[in-house]
C-alpha cells in the first residue's frame, strides 16, 4: 500500500457520505473498547503499563545490544537471520528465499509489516501465489482492499458486505450465516495450508535472551502457517524485541488485554527454530529484521516513543475520529492515532500531510495505550514540525498570523468583537463551520460590554 | 548485524538516555487446588471444555468415550500405550479427533501448553482436540514460560479456533479445532512426558 | 477572597451571559471577582495548530495580564488546560517559572468550586431537572476534572442522566472542526444519537457547547443547551438569567 495520507480529507468526506463504514467500525471498535476496559480492570493496570513502558524504553536505549543478542540466540537454534534496511531490501531477501526454496505457493499470517513492505504484490510479480490466512485479511484480500485496522482488518465490513462478497466469489447463499461463510473460507484455506511451500508471518515479540519468536492470535491460522509449510519466514521490525524470557508472559497477556480484552489469545505460538527431530514443522526458519524508517523514528527526539507500540489497536478502538471512517481514510498502513504520530517522522511532514491534524486531541488514545505512548503530545509535535517545515497552508499561516497580531493588542481584539457582532468580520472557514452547525450566533453583547455596563 | 545497519543504529540511538530494566509484576500464586479450579473456569470461559479424571481407570474410560463411534484418531507419540484407544491411527488432517499430551496448563489464562515434539499438525488440523494434562502440571501463572528453554515450538491453546472477523459474530473452528477438551488426570501417575 | 477572571475569547463572544452567570455565582459565594480588561486569547488555537511562536507571544501577553498572586478562574476546561498544562512547554528560564506559577493558581470554574471552595452546596434551584452533562475532553483527561460538576448539579436537585457516549469527544477540537468538518460533525452526531431524554444539555466548555448546540439546531432538535455556569447560577439563585439558545 503506497503512502498517500494527503487525501485524508477527501477520503473521509467520501467515506462519510452515503453508504459508509461508520456503523460497522463504531460497533466493532466500541465492542473492543469495552472488553479491553474489563480486562484492564482485572489488573493493577497502572503498574503493568509502567512496567511495559519501562521495558520498552530500556530496550530502545540498548537496541544494538539486544539485536546482537537476539541474532546470536536465534542462530544458535538454527534460525537464519537477515537484515533489511529498506522495504526494497526486505523484498529482495524474500525473492532470494523464494528462489532458493523453489517456492510456488505462499500462505501468510496477518502481519502489518508485510503490508508496509507490500509483500503480496511483490510475490505475485515473482509468479508466486499468495493467500492471506487470517479470515478478516482473507476477506480484505478477496475484496481487493487493504486492512482497515491493525487487529481487525475487516472491521469496516458488515455481515451483509461479506455475504455478498462470498456469494460472488464462492457461490454461497446470499443470506449465509457467518459459520457457513467461515466454512467456505476454511475449505479453501485448508487446501492452501497443505499445499504451500512457504509460510510468512510477522511477530509480536522476539525474545533476545532465548531467541523465541512469539505470535498471538485466535484463529489458529498463524499456528498452521508457521507449522505446515516447509519454510517459515518471519518479518519483524527491529523494535519488536523483549530483553528477557521472563518479560514474555506479562507482555503476551498485556497485549491480548489491550487488543481484544482477552487474558491471552486463544493461540500463542512460541517458535524457536526449525523442526529438528519433531514429526513435523518447517525444515527452515528465516527471520528478517526490518528497519524501513524505524531508525528515523528512533533518532527523532519526540517520536522515538512510538517504537514502544505493541500494535494492539487499543488507540484505534478508543479514537472517536477513527470511528467515523475506519482506517482507509488515513491512506497509510498504520491508521488511527498511532498512524498519525508515526507518519511525520517515518514518512516526513510533507508525505504525512494532514494526519497529525486528524485528531480533536481528546486524549482517549493515551488513556488506553498499554505502553503509555503520549499520543496527544506527539500529535502536537507533529503539527509543530509541519509548521516549522513549511507545510502549513498559506491560508492557515495568514489567519494565525493576523489573529496572533490582534490578540496581542486589546484594542484590536475589541474592534474585532464589534465587527463580529455587526457581521462584518470575514471569518475564515465560516462555510466549513456553518455547513454542519448553522451560522455563528455571537452573544448580543460581549462579556466585556456586560462587565463595563455593571 | 550488517555494519551499515550498526552505524546507523548507533547514530539514531545516541540521544537516548540510560533507562533501567524493570522487573515484571509479581506472578499470581495459588494452591494446586485453586490453580486447578481457576484453570477449569478460565478454559471454559474461552470456549473449551474441561474434564477431571478421578482415577487412571477413569482417565482411560474418558478417552475411550471421546473415541466412541469414530473410524480412527490421530494420536500423540507421547500418549502412553496403556491409554491408547484400539482404533486405526489417522493422519491429523483426516482424523475426526486428535489426542495430545500437554506439557503443562496455566490457570490464570486458561491455557494448555503443547510441545512441538508430539507434532504440530496433530494439535491443529483435526476438528476436535482432546488434550491430556497431568494434574500436577496445572500451574497458577503464565510465568512458567520462563522455564521454556528447549524444543522447536510451543503452542499455547486457550480455547477453540475462533474468529469474529465476519460482522463481529463469533465463529469457532475456523482453521483449527472447533472443539477442545482438557482432560486432567488424577495426578498419581504422569500420563506422559514432554518437555517445553 | 479575590480572584481574577479569565473569560476566554469564546465565552466572551458567544456565551457572554453565561460568563456573567459565573461571575454572579462566584460573587454570591463571597469571591471578589476582578476582570483585567487587557486580556485577549490564551493562544491555544495557535498552539494546537502547531504555531508555537505565535502561541508563545499570546501566552506571554496572558502571563503579563494575570501576573500577581491571586487565583485565576476560567469558564472553560480547554483554555484552563492551555494555561495549566501547555504554557510550560513554551518557555524556559524565568518565564518558565512564571508559567508554572500561573498554572498552579489557575482553575476551571467547577475545579475552583470543588478544589478551592470544597464543593459547596449551591442551592436547590435545579429540582426535578434532567441534565445531560458533557465533560470537555481536556478538562476530563488533562486536568482530571472528575465528577465535581455532576456532584454540584445533583446537590442542587438535578438528575444527571447516564449517557452512553458521555466520555466521548463531541468533535469540536478547535481548528479541527473546520479543517475536517465532515469527521467533526460525524463525531457530534455520535454524541447526539445517543443522547438520553433530558431537559437540558450542559458542559463547562464553550467550544463543545458551540459544536453541540449548532449541530442540534441543524438537526432540528430544540433541546436547550446551557453552559455549566448558567445551570450552577440557576441552582443557587433559582433564576435563569441566560440561555445559550
Amino acid at each position: 500500500m503506497s503512502a498517500e495520507p494527503k487525501g485524508y480529507r477527501e477520503r473521509s468526506r467520501k467515506l462519510l457520505a452515503g453508504e459508509n463504514p461508520r456503523a460497522a467500525v463504531t460497533k466493532a471498535t466500541l465492542h473492543h473498547f469495552h472488553t479491553r476496559e474489563r480486562a484492564y480492570a482485572e489488573l493493577p493496570i497502572e503498574e503493568w503499563r509502567s512496567y511495559a513502558e519501562g521495558v520498552k524504553n530500556h530496550l530502545l536505549s540498548h537496541l544494538e545490544h539486544y539485536l546482537d543478542q537476539a541474532e546470536r540466540s536465534l542462530t544458535a537454534h538454527g534460525v537464519q537471520v537477515h537484515w533489511a534496511e529498506t522495504a526494497q531490501e526486505a523484498r529482495a531477501e524474500l525473492a532470494r528465499l523464494v528462489s532458493r526454496y523453489q517456492v510456488k505457493r505462499v500462505v501468510k499470517a496477518k502481519s502489518m509489516l508485510s503490508e508496509e513492505l507490500e509483500v503480496n504484490p511483490w510475490l505475485e510479480s515473482l509468479g508466486v501465489s499468495v493467500l492471506e490466512s487470517d479470515l478478516g485479511e482473507y476477506v480484505v484480500q478477496l475484496a481487493g482492499e487493504t486492512p482497515s485496522h491493525i487487529v481487525g482488518p475487516a472491521f469496516h465490513k458488515t455481515l451483509a458486505d461479506i455475504q455478498a462478497l462470498f456469494a460472488r466469489e464462492f457461490g454461497t447463499p446470499p443470506q449465509a450465516a457467518p459459520d457457513v461463510l467461515a466454512a467456505a473460507a476454511r475449505s479453501r484455506l485448508r487446501q492452501a495450508f497443505l499445499e504451500a511451500d512457504m509460510g510468512i508471518s510477522g511477530a509480536n515479540f522476539v525474545v533476545a535472551e532465548t531467541g523465541t519468536v512469539a505470535l498471538i492470535e485466535n484463529e489458529g491460522n498463524i499456528r498452521i502457517t508457521t507449522s505446515a509449510p516447509r519454510v517459515h519466514v518471519v518479518l519483524v521490525g527491529i523494535e519488536k524485541l523483549l530483553p528477557r524470557q521472563r518479560d514474555l508472559a506479562p507482555f503476551l497477556t498485556l497485549t491480548a488485554r489491550a487488543a481484544t480484552g482477552q487474558r491471552l489469545g486463544n493461540y500463542v505460538s512460541l517458535i524457536r527454530g526449525p523442526k529438528g527431530g519433531d514429526p513435523d514443522g518447517p525444515e527452515a526458519v528465516h527471520l528478517i529484521f526490518v528497519d524501513n524508517g524505524r531508525l528515523r523514528l528512533l533518532a527523532d527526539e519526540r517520536s522515538w516513543e512510538t517504537l514502544r507500540c505493541l500494535r494492539c489497536g487499543a488507540c484505534l478502538n478508543a479514537c472517536p475520529v477513527y470511528r467515523q471512517t475506519g482506517g482507509h481514510a488515513y491512506g497509510w498502513v498504520y491508521s488511527g492515532p498511532i498512524g498519525a504520530v508515526m507518519a511525520p517522522a517515518m514518512l516526513g511532514s510533507r508525505a504525512a500531510g494532514p494526519l497529525p491534524y486528524a485528531s480533536s486531541l481528546c486524549g482517549a488514545c493515551a488513556e488506553v495505550c498499554p505502553v503509555k505512548i503520549p499520543i496527544p503530545a506527539l500529535l502536537l509535535a507533529g503539527r509543530q514540525r509541519a509548521v516549522l517545515e513549511g507545510e502549513a497552508t498559506a491560508l492557515e499561516r495568514g489567519v494565525i498570523s493576523a489573529y496572533g497580531q490582534a490578540m496581542l493588542n486589546p484594542a484590536l481584539y475589541r474592534a474585532g468583537a464589534r465587527a463580529l457582532r455587526l457581521g462584518r468580520m470575514a471569518l475564515p472557514w465560516l462555510r466549513a463551520w456553518s455547513d454542519g452547525r448553522g451560522g455563528l450566533q455571537p452573544s448580543p453583547k460581549s462579556f466585556r460590554e456586560l462587565w463595563s455596563e455593571r | 548485524m550488517k555494519e551499515s545497519f550498526r552505524a546507523r543504529l548507533k547514530q539514531a540511538a545516541a540521544h537516548l538516555g540510560e533507562a533501567p530494566l524493570p522487573e515484571p509484576p509479581a506472578p499470581l500464586q495459588l494452591s494446586p487446588e485453586e490453580a486447578l479450579a481457576l484453570f477449569a473456569r478460565r478454559f471454559a470461559e474461552s470456549g473449551g471444555s474441561v474434564e477431571l479424571a478421578g482415577s487412571a481407570k477413569d482417565l482411560r474410560a474418558r478417552i475411550l468415550a471421546h473415541c466412541q463411534g469414530l473410524p480412527g484418531v490421530a494420536i500423540s507419540p507421547l500418549l502412553p500405550a496403556r491409554l491408547r484407544p484400539e482404533l486405526p491411527e489417522l493422519p491429523p488432517e483426516q482424523a475426526p479427533l486428535a489426542i495430545s499430551v500437554a506439557w503443562a496448563a496455566v490457570a490464570e489464562t486458561g491455557t494448555l501448553l503443547l510441545a512441538s515434539q508430539e507434532g504440530r499438525r496433530l494439535q491443529l488440523l483435526a476438528p476436535a482436540h482432546l488434550v491430556l494434562v497431568e494434574r500436577a502440571r496445572v500451574v497458577a501463572s503464565l510465568s512458567i514460560l520462563e522455564e521454556v528453554r528447549s524444543g522447536a515450538a510451543l503452542g499455547l491453546h486457550s480455547g477453540p479456533s475462533r474468529s469474529a472477523d465476519i460482522g463481529g459474530i463469533t465463529v469457532v473452528g475456523v482453521h483449527g479445532p472447533g472443539q477442545v477438551t482438557a482432560l486432567v488426570s488424577s495426578g498419581r501417575r504422569a500420563p506422559g512426558k514432554a518437555t517445553g | 477572597m479575590r480572584a481574577s477572571y479569565c473569560v476566554t475569547c469564546l465565552a466572551d463572544q458567544f456565551f457572554a451571559e453565561a460568563a456573567m452567570d459565573a461571575v454572579r455565582l462566584l460573587e454570591s459565594l463571597g469571591i471578589r471577582v476582578e476582570f483585567p480588561a487587557d486580556q485577549t486569547c490564551c493562544g491555544q488555537p495557535a498552539f494546537n495548530a502547531g504555531f508555537h511562536d505565535q502561541a508563545r507571544q499570546m501566552a506571554r501577553h496572558t502571563l503579563q495580564v494575570f501576573s500577581g498572586k491571586q487565583p485565576v478562574i476560567l469558564p472553560s476546561g480547554s483554555c484552563s488546560t492551555m494555561l495549566k498544562a501547555h504554557y510550560a512547554e513554551l518557555f524556559s528560564g524565568p518565564e518558565l517559572e512564571g508559567a508554572w506559577d500561573l498554572a498552579a493558581r489557575s482553575f476551571e470554574l467547577s475545579q475552583f468550586l470543588c478544589e478551592v471552595l470544597g464543593c459547596p452546596r449551591l442551592g436547590d434551584g435545579l429540582r426535578g431537572k434532567r441534565v445531560a452533562y458533557h465533560p470537555g475532553c481536556h478538562g476530563l483527561r488533562e486536568l482530571g476534572i472528575g465528577d465535581g460538576p455532576k456532584r454540584l448539579l445533583e446537590a442542587a436537585g438535578a438528575t444527571v442522566v447516564p449517557w452512553e457516549a458521555e466520555l466521548e469527544c463531541c468533535g469540536f477540537g478547535g481548528l479541527f472542526a473546520v479543517k475536517l468538518p465532515e469527521v467533526s460533525v460525524g463525531m457530534a452526531d455520535r454524541k447526539l444519537d445517543t443522547l438520553p431524554e433530558v431537559d437540558v444539555l450542559t458542559s463547562g466548555d464553550p467550544g463543545c457547547l458551540l459544536q453541540l448546540a449548532g449541530r442540534l439546531r441543524v438537526r432540528g432538535n430544540p433541546l436547550p443547551v446551557r453552559h455549566l455556569a448558567s445551570l450552577l447560577w440557576e441552582a443557587r439563585s433559582g433564576r435563569r438569567d441566560s440561555d445559550v439558545r
